[in-house]
């Protein structure tokens, strides 16, 4: 269940950032804006943006949900 | 000539974004006192976990803030102005005018950190009575005097 929630949200992150990439692309060529620099900053942020993710998942598996709350 | 905001626009709204940023580090710091409550065994794993989420959700808002910092441009040519803002992630707005349409120039200098990192906003008023206004940008005169010196030489060669 887990895997199935992360790879959702993953697929929502990279598909947002894919579309940024896509459209910062196209208007700089579009407008002929210095070329490249916005594309190389959002493949910064999506390798960025992936390595937070994938730390974030695996700190989540570890957390025991069911003891994580002390009764006294 | 394409001309953005001065990169000082930016530089103070990342650095409000990593102010918010250090928010998860208080989490660690009162990691003691959270250990009476959650089971220490999973308690560096949560923090963690908020760490990175809220993380990452800052670097989403800075994503979405270069992204309109950079993509707001103005394009000056000799013949026009080209002025584009963006708006949001795929909302933008690009007007023009002709440079043999000015009419007049003013630069505004915002008080004292524009004045020392030299960035202000120009106002152009063209013939047909609209205004328009680039702002925070750089080397104001340099901007002011080119479009200026393009406006000479349309109204030169202009056969009306």
């Amino acid at each position: 269940m887990i895997s199935i929630i992360a790879t959702i949200l993953f697929a929502l992150f990279a598909g947002f950032y894919t579309l940024g990439v896509w459209m910062a692309t196209w208007q700089e060529e579009e407008l002929s804006l210095s070329h490249e620099k916005a594309v190389h900053m959002n493949i910064v942020i999506i390798a960025l943006s992936s390595i937070l993710f994938a730390i974030a998942l695996w700190a989540f598996i570890k957390i025991d949900w069911d003891t994580l709350f002390l009764i006294p | 000539m394409t001309i953005h905001k001065h990169w000082f626009v930016f530089f103070t709204r990342m650095t409000a974004l990593l102010s918010v940023g250090v928010v998860p580090l208080f989490g660690f710091l009162f990691a003691p006192e959270l250990a009476l409550v959650i089971n220490p065994d999973s308690l560096w794993y949560l923090l963690l976990f908020f760490a990175m989420i809220w993380w990452l959700a800052l670097l989403f808002i800075f994503f979405i803030e270069w992204l309109d910092y950079w993509l707001d441009a103005w394009i000056i040519t000799d013949q026009r102005v080209i002025d584009i803002e963006q708006k949001s992630l795929f909302r933008r707005e690009v007007s023009e005018f002709v440079i043999a349409r000015i009419q007049d120039i003013k630069i505004e200098t915002p008080g004292f950190i524009g004045t020392v990192l030299k960035f202000g906003n120009i106002r152009i008023q063209t013939a047909g009575e609209e205004s328009f206004t680039i702002e925070t940008v750089p080397h104001l005169n340099e901007i002011k005097n080119l479009i200026m010196s393009f406006a000479h030489r349309g109204a030169m060669t202009d056969p009306d």
